[in-house]
């Protein structure tokens, strides 16, 4: 110890304390290293950065630009029924609010059974649409006000190319009771000729065409200007025996275009405006009474009222000094117009008003309405017109001929669009989310309470009725169905009922044969309701007219399925378990009396209307979101046995179902979705003159089902082939059938491994719907079509396009996602569906 | 013990003193039987083609046909399978008599389903009970213990007989659509023939070939929509491939940026219709251009700086030398940054000192990146890239600026020229360059082949070479590279002035005449356009677009519509998401370790990608990538929204046009199925090149 104490050297040094931690490098640490890695680390990826940035940047400002300054969002808000719903009836339309509700109230509970993970995130999500939905409409229309209507009044024509426009000297115009408005001249807004050009707000024609000349004016001058400039620097560079910046052609083009340029006079000068006073008057359309007047002469002159009551009113407006030479000499002085302007005490106001909007006129058989554009206040009612004054009708500040125009600014948009909008969807919105949430309670309650099983079963059986409430409230129901429904479930009861009794597996064949004719005769009795006619009755049953065929069919189909859904089902029991559900029978009974129903529904073979039925709903209106909805749901649920079947036929040893299986899918999968869509409505009315009655809805339905019946028949044999056939050997050594193979052992594993496949399929089909509006059925595309066709909505095809694409994106969005999600996690519970 | 039971089994029913006449009782019934199903299938069958007899002239029913033909098999089959029964039970096989009794209950079965005959049902129908009640009464001790079930569980029947009832039902339903159909086509006195493409169409095609005018038959104009179909789908799917293809590599970008927004990008496309797409494409794209037409590039002096070529040479040096050799890493992001310091540079100026400076960067970049510790490791790729590209830049300047003092070309650093409009396109209008082959293209091909087959000979030579001695031959290079060679020199060598006696073979179909090109020159046979592959040297001519005066129509160049820029455009970018997630989805699934593996061997990042990643990866991407293409192949019929003649539209107006519903339909069907069936062989065959072999 000594001995290295004595070597030790003298710069020995001991720190006594810990250096203290130094910082990391700023590269490898937090945002610095995160921009660094993935957006910096190369040359080329600062690049990539850069163009991706500019990408953003351009298609973020492009959008937002265009959504707040040139959209027209009147033709989503003033449509937006006809989106969601079509033409599908008035009356009718609780069901489609019950349905929806309904739907979101299960499927909140399904979030609570499968998918909890993501609860907080809708959860968090729903809150904010909430929030938004109910404070931002109060806080818009506090802050920010309506945007203006511009009114040209004044006693000259005015030109522009071959069309004139005359002000109107009195004009309707509808109000509401409390209505403040208030009238002056438009003074700020002509201040020049830019401002002119740029004005924005509801602008009746003479006002447009004050805008179009200003603007069209600065554009000559603009155009002149840059010809002008690009010729001196042609001619410069020439000069110095530089680059020339121009070609011989196009040099020539300019300098004939600067000779013959023609700058049109300044119209703010031309016409006099606002130079003149201008008597205002409001009219009581009913009785011509003069509610108030005023004389404009200055821009601080306002004529301002409060409305007193609802109805219509006439804005009248003068030039106070009426002379009666200036209309003889009105087309004298034209000529000398032309030039240098009009007379003094002629000449074009313009009006800036508040409280007054243009409304919209709507017409059907039963009553007129007109709305007003951005408040949706409406005036209808059956003997509803626009006033007559004279006997001719006044003409009325109508949205086609008093369009906004211009750039809107950030508030008018708030205020015209979002708030209208937000208010319209609020509260309906707002008790929709609140009943999913509802839903998720419920589920989450039954789970504490009595067990995941239940709450799942619930969930499950919830889903799996949801077609069935749909069909049943959107589409009404026949006392007939209602008669089917109940054979069907005393049925069931009677089955369950001798099941008990004997104690045996399944059903005797007593049962069998007392099934079959309780279905012969419900539906023997049922196609010949109307009375009970026992004649009738017997001639449907041995078979022996022609006046029937397809209920005869029906009873084919009855004959043959039902005893051997039932003699299937005697086979499908493994002994020492109870015997819970037949699923057999009750698909095979369901078959028969949902095929029954359905054929005597589109024939009309029954037409009962009674108190407690749901009248049914014509099935030519549906449209928009609802038929996109139908199509969907009904083209996956009744496509999806036909699918199994298919898969089932085309993995069958047989060799004659195996290829004709085949051939069926492959043709459906080889050939475009139109080509069978047009397929089913132009062969369905040739089958039959029955059949030519089935509405196009109907057809386009049967068409979905018999295309996407062979692409998920494509999915389960993906499925049922990735399965190992060690399982089908073991169910065989096992003792099972081959019917009990499929339902136990196969399909169950199956479908389980092709869920993701299925949702794909889903949405494929979910997105491919559209494809009807070229068969010629309004659903949301083909609504975008009719709607930009309407004088009103003319040129809002992108408006309405974008709406839709967000009504495809978001569901099918979510679908995949959930989809994803169920896949990766990979639990139990996609084994209960 | 067994077979003397079943022997016992024998000798008793032989005994019985009533098999004899059960037995013939037996054969008789279902003799019976099937003697009345052949007469009533007989009589079916007649009615039948009468009905179809009367009912047209010379009709080509090919549903009914078949209808008669199935009709036919079904007994045949029925009778076949009766003469095996009648054997096995001459033999005392038990499974025979069962059969027998399927069969009756099959025909029964069979024969009501379709053709709803009560009598003949109802006859065999007590016959088969009898039959059974008899077996049962008579056979009692050998057929002990069976129950009814047991007359079903013979396997061999229950297959026949389940595929004959299946049959059963769908000859129903087929005959039930057929004859429904065929009644009201009758009504409507339009029955299905083919002889309606023969008639006069009357209609114009937007998108239609020179030969194609309303007065063209039917099947001309069906011919157009296929061709616009295959030319939509064939554009698309190159185009949605490589633009999917970079799509992919951009979804696995370690940029997070551009992976974001490819992400976005796909999943916008993905959850959105493509008739959506289509529209907006269309109406609010296309439709919505500014009415004056947009030209790329646009119509006025374009200059293009020389230097573009020097970096355009300097660019496929540098892949060619990082493709060939074992290049610095970062190199190739070195020439990029030396690009980006160099228009950088010359945007502010490009004067001789600006150039000066660069090359000296140049020059000290790369001296510095080559002397030891002087540049870290990682950068030294990066600075000799930079170094060399601006090096290249000096030496390219003084290059071209000698040759520029030399008269040799005009300017140093710039070329003028009238750039032509490579595209016009605008709401009524889209024209592309037109590619025409002059008289001596002949020449130049028959050279250039010859250049290719010799090419392509010493390809496979090389290719021995290299299987014999492991030479490292590049012989793609080198076979590519004397392909071009000999494509120059014939090039020209063919370009020569064209003969004034050429003889020209002038006029369409029947008034054709052979003149010589001076006399056609004299007499003005032929207008400008028609003479401009005449008056050129090239073998090839390609022509930029013109457009008449009021931008309306193309006098010159390829003219395609609007809809079909559309279509394609819709088509392309929605099949490109799809696509780019397969191919990420592909480069995905090559396990890491692989790529691990491929660096431990040393190999470079490029032969990684080439050798080890993309095989494998192509292996997942090709399947999914052909339901891709069928896909584009089969959404090319949305064309119809958008006014498109395409094969569905145009099929579509020659049906209503002539009622020929079920033919045109049939003739629509066709030419989808077999472009799918064409594209499905096509990927069959490229996917069994790429699957793992396995034992």
């Amino acid at each position: 110890m000594s001995d290295n104490e004595q070597n030790r050297p003298d710069n020995y040094y001991v720190s006594q304390t810990e250096p203290a931690a130094k910082p990391p490098p700023a590269l490898e640490t937090g945002a610095i290293k995160w921009i660094y890695e993935n957006l910096a680390s190369s040359i080329l990826n600062v690049i990539l950065t850069l163009i991706g940035i500019a990408i953003i940047w351009l298609s973020i400002t492009g959008l937002s630009t265009w959504i707040v300054r040139d959209a027209n969002w009147f033709s989503i808000t003033a449509n937006f029924r006809n989106f969601m719903l079509g033409r599908y009836e008035a009356a009718y339309e609780w069901r489609a609010t019950w349905t929806l509700f309904i739907s979101v109230f299960i499927m909140g509970a399904a979030v609570a059974v499968w998918i909890k993970q993501i609860a907080r995130t809708m959860l968090i999500s729903i809150i904010i649409i909430i929030l938004s939905l109910q404070l931002l409409p109060p806080i818009i229309n506090a802050t920010n006000d309506l945007p203006s209507w511009y009114a040209g009044a004044g006693n000259v024509e005015l030109a522009v190319n071959q069309t004139t426009e005359v002000p109107f000297d009195e004009i309707a115009f509808i109000g509401q009771a409390e209505d403040e408005i208030q009238i002056q001249f438009a003074s700020d807004d002509i201040a020049d000729e830019e401002a002119l050009a740029n004005l924005n707000g509801f602008v009746d024609n003479v006002a447009n065409q004050l805008r179009n000349l200003a603007g069209n004016r600065l554009e000559d001058i603009a155009q002149l200007e840059q010809w002008e400039a690009l010729v001196a620097e042609h001619e410069e560079a020439l000069a110095e025996g530089g680059v020339p910046v121009l070609t011989e052609a196009q040099y020539l083009e300019f300098t004939d275009e600067i000779a013959d340029a023609e700058i049109a006079p300044p119209p703010i000068d031309f016409y006099n405006l606002n130079q003149n006073p201008v008597l205002v008057e409001i009219l009581d359309a009913g009785t011509l009474d003069v509610v108030a007047s005023a004389t404009l002469t200055t821009p601080d002159d306002v004529l301002s009222l409060t409305l007193p009551e609802d109805g219509w009113y006439i804005l009248r407006k003068t030039f106070a000094v009426s002379d009666v030479d200036a209309t003889t000499e009105d087309e004298t002085s034209s000529d000398a117009a032309e030039s240098e302007g009009f007379a003094s005490n002629e000449g074009i106001a313009l009006l800036d008003v508040h409280g007054i909007y243009p409304s919209a006129k709507r017409e059907s058989n039963i009553e007129t309405a007109f709305t007003r554009r951005p408040d949706g206040f409406i005036i209808e009612g059956p003997d509803v017109t626009e006033p007559v004054v004279d006997g001719e009708a006044l003409p009325f500040i109508d949205i086609i001929r008093n369009q906004y125009r211009g750039d809107k600014i950030l508030q008018h948009y708030l205020r015209m669009y979002v708030s209208p909008f937000f208010t319209q969807i609020g509260n309906y919105t707002t008790l929709l989310l609140l009943t999913g949430i509802a839903g998720y309670w419920l589920a989450e309650l039954l789970w504490a309470q009595a067990g995941k099983q239940t709450a799942s079963r619930f969930a499950s059986y919830g889903l799996m009725s949801i077609p069935v409430i749909l069909w049943v409230l959107i589409n009404g129901m026949y006392l007939f169905s209602v008669m089917m429904w109940l054979i069907f479930i005393a049925m069931a009861i009677a089955s369950y009922v001798l099941y008990k009794l004997t104690q045996r597996d399944g059903l005797t064949p007593l049962v069998t044969i007392a099934g079959g004719i309780v279905v012969l005769l419900g539906v023997g009795v049922v196609v010949n309701v109307s009375g009970f006619d026992l004649p009738r009755l017997l001639t449907v049953l041995p078979l022996l007219t022609d006046d029937a065929a397809v209920p005869r069919f029906m009873i084919w189909l009855g004959i043959i399925f039902v005893p051997l859904a039932i003699y299937l089902g005697n086979d499908d029991h493994i002994p020492g378990e109870e015997v819970k559900f037949n699923l057999p029978l009750w698909a095979g009974l369901s078959l028969v009396l949902f095929v029954g129903a359905a054929f005597a529904l589109v024939t009309n073979q029954v037409t009962i209307d009674t108190e407690w039925a749901l009248q049914p709903s014509d099935a030519r209106d549906w449209g928009g979101m609802l038929l996109t909805v139908m199509l969907t749901v009904y083209g996956i649920i009744i496509a999806f046995p036909l699918g199994l079947a298919l898969a089932l036929g085309r993995r069958s040893d047989l060799p004659l179902i195996k290829y004709l299986c085949t051939a069926y899918i492959e043709l459906v999968r080889g050939s475009p979705f139109i080509t069978v869509l047009f397929f089913a409505q132009l062969f369905i009315p040739l089958l039959s003159s029955e059949l030519s009655q089935v509405p196009n809805s109907y057809r386009a339905i049967a068409a979905v089902i018999a295309f996407s019946a062979a692409y998920l028949a494509e999915n389960v044999r993906g499925g049922l082939q990735s399965l190992p056939p060690g399982q089908e050997e073991a169910a065989k050594a096992l003792g099972l059938s081959s019917w009990q193979t499929i339902r136990l052992i196969t399909m169950p594993q199956a479908l389980r491994a092709v869920i993701p496949a299925l949702v794909g399929q889903f949405i494929s089909l979910y997105k491919d719907t559209t494809l009807v509006s070229i068969v010629g059925l309004i659903d949301l595309v083909g609504f975008v079509g009719a709607m930009v066709v309407q004088a009103e909505f003319i040129g809002t095809r992108l408006e309405g396009l974008l709406f839709i694409s967000i009504l495809f994106f978001i569901p099918s969005y979510v679908m995949s996602y959930i989809s994803r999600l169920l896949e990766a996690s990979g639990s139990g519970s996609t084994r209960r569906m | 013990m067994a077979s003397d039971a079943s022997i016992k089994q024998k000798n008793d029913l032989q005994r019985s003193p009533f098999f004899s006449l059960y037995l013939i009782f037996l054969g008789l019934s279902s003799l019976g039987t099937l003697i009345g199903a052949f007469f009533v299938w007989g009589v079916q069958a007649i009615d039948f083609g009468q009905y179809v007899l009367e009912g047209g002239n010379d009709p080509l029913l090919i549903t009914v046909d078949i209808a008669i033909i199935l009709l036919l098999i079904v007994p045949i089959v029925f009778a076949f399978w009766w003469l095996l029964s009648v054997i096995d039970t001459w033999q005392m096989n038990v499974a025979g008599y069962r059969n027998l009794l399927t069969i009756n209950i099959g025909l029964v079965l069979v024969s009501a389903i379709i053709f709803e005959n009560v009598l003949f049902t109802i006859i065999a129908l007590i016959g088969t009970i009898i039959l059974l009640a008899l077996a049962h009464f008579l056979f009692y001790p050998a057929y002990r213990g069976m129950k009814i079930r047991d007359y079903f569980s013979d396997l061999r029947a229950i297959r026949v007989f389940w595929q004959i009832f299946f049959v059963a039902i769908i000859l129903f339903v087929m005959k039930f659509l057929v004859l429904s159909v065929y009644q009201s086509l009758l009504n409507n006195n339009i029955l299905p023939t083919f002889d309606f493409l023969f008639r006069r169409a009357g209609f114009g095609i937007n998108q239609s070939p020179d030969w194609y005018s309303a007065d063209s038959r039917y099947g001309d104009a069906f011919i157009v929509g296929v061709l616009n179909t295959l030319q939509v789908v064939s554009l698309g799917l190159v185009l949605a491939t490589l633009l999917g293809v970079l799509l992919g590599v951009f979804l696995l970008s370690s940029n997070w940026l551009i992976k974001s927004i490819s992400r976005v990008y796909v999943e916008i496309l993905r959850n959105t219709p493509l008739l959506l797409q289509l529209i907006f494409w269309y109406f609010v794209f296309w439709l919505s251009l500014p009415s004056d037409n947009i030209t790329l590039p646009n119509e006025s002096v374009l200059i293009v700086a020389l230097r573009y070529f020097v970096y355009l040479f300097a660019l496929i040096g540098t892949l060619i030398y990082i493709w060939r050799f074992d290049a610095p890493s970062r190199l190739f992001n070195g020439f990029l940054t030396g690009f980006v310091i160099a228009e950088i540079a010359f945007f502010f100026s490009d004067s001789y000192f600006v150039i000066i400076i660069l090359g000296l960067i140049g020059i000290a970049s790369l001296v510095a990146a080559n002397r030891g510790e002087t540049v870290p490791r990682n950068y030294r790729g990066l600075a000799s890239g930079m170094g060399a590209m601006l090096v290249i830049q000096l030496i390219g300047h003084i290059a071209l600026d000698s040759l520029a003092t030399a008269n040799v070309i005009d300017n140093a650093r710039f070329v003028f020229g009238e750039v032509m409009p490579v595209a016009i396109f605008g709401p009524n209008v889209f024209a592309l360059p037109s590619i025409a082959t002059t008289p001596n293209f002949l020449m130049f091909a028959g050279i250039t082949l010859v250049g290719i087959v010799v090419a392509m000979a010493l390809y496979t030579y090389w290719g021995r070479v290299i299987d014999r001695s492991g030479a490292d031959i590049p012989r793609s290079a080198y076979s590519l590279g004397i392909v071009l060679l000999v494509a120059v020199v014939a090039w020209n060598i063919a370009a020569r002035p064209i003969p004034d006696d050429l003889q020209i073979t002038i006029g369409e179909g029947e008034n054709t005449e052979t003149v010589a090109l001076s006399q056609v020159r004299e007499e003005e046979l032929l207008d400008e356009d028609e003479l401009v592959i005449y008056n050129t040297e090239q073998p090839v001519l390609v022509q930029t677009p013109q457009l008449n005066r009021f931008g309306s129509r193309v006098l010159v160049g390829t003219s395609l519509s609007p809809s079909f820029a559309a279509l394609l455009v819709g088509l392309v970018i929605y099949t490109s998401a799809y696509i780019g997630e397969i191919v990420r989805a592909g480069i995905q699934a090559v396990p890491w370790g692989q790529v691990e593996a491929a660096r431990a061997l040393g190999l470079s990042q490029t032969q990684t990608l080439r050798m080890i990643i993309l095989p494998q990866a192509l292996r997942v991407i090709l399947p999914p990538m052909g339901n891709q293409y069928l896909n584009l192949s089969k959404n090319s019929s949305l064309a119809t929204a958008i006014a498109f003649s395409d094969t569905y539209q145009i099929g579509q107006t020659i049906m209503n046009q002539s009622g020929q519903s079920i033919t045109g339909f049939a003739l629509i069907l066709a030419v989808y199925l077999i472009m799918s069936l064409i594209i499905s062989f096509v990927m069959n065959t490229v996917n069994s090149r790429y699957q793992l072999v396995t034992r």
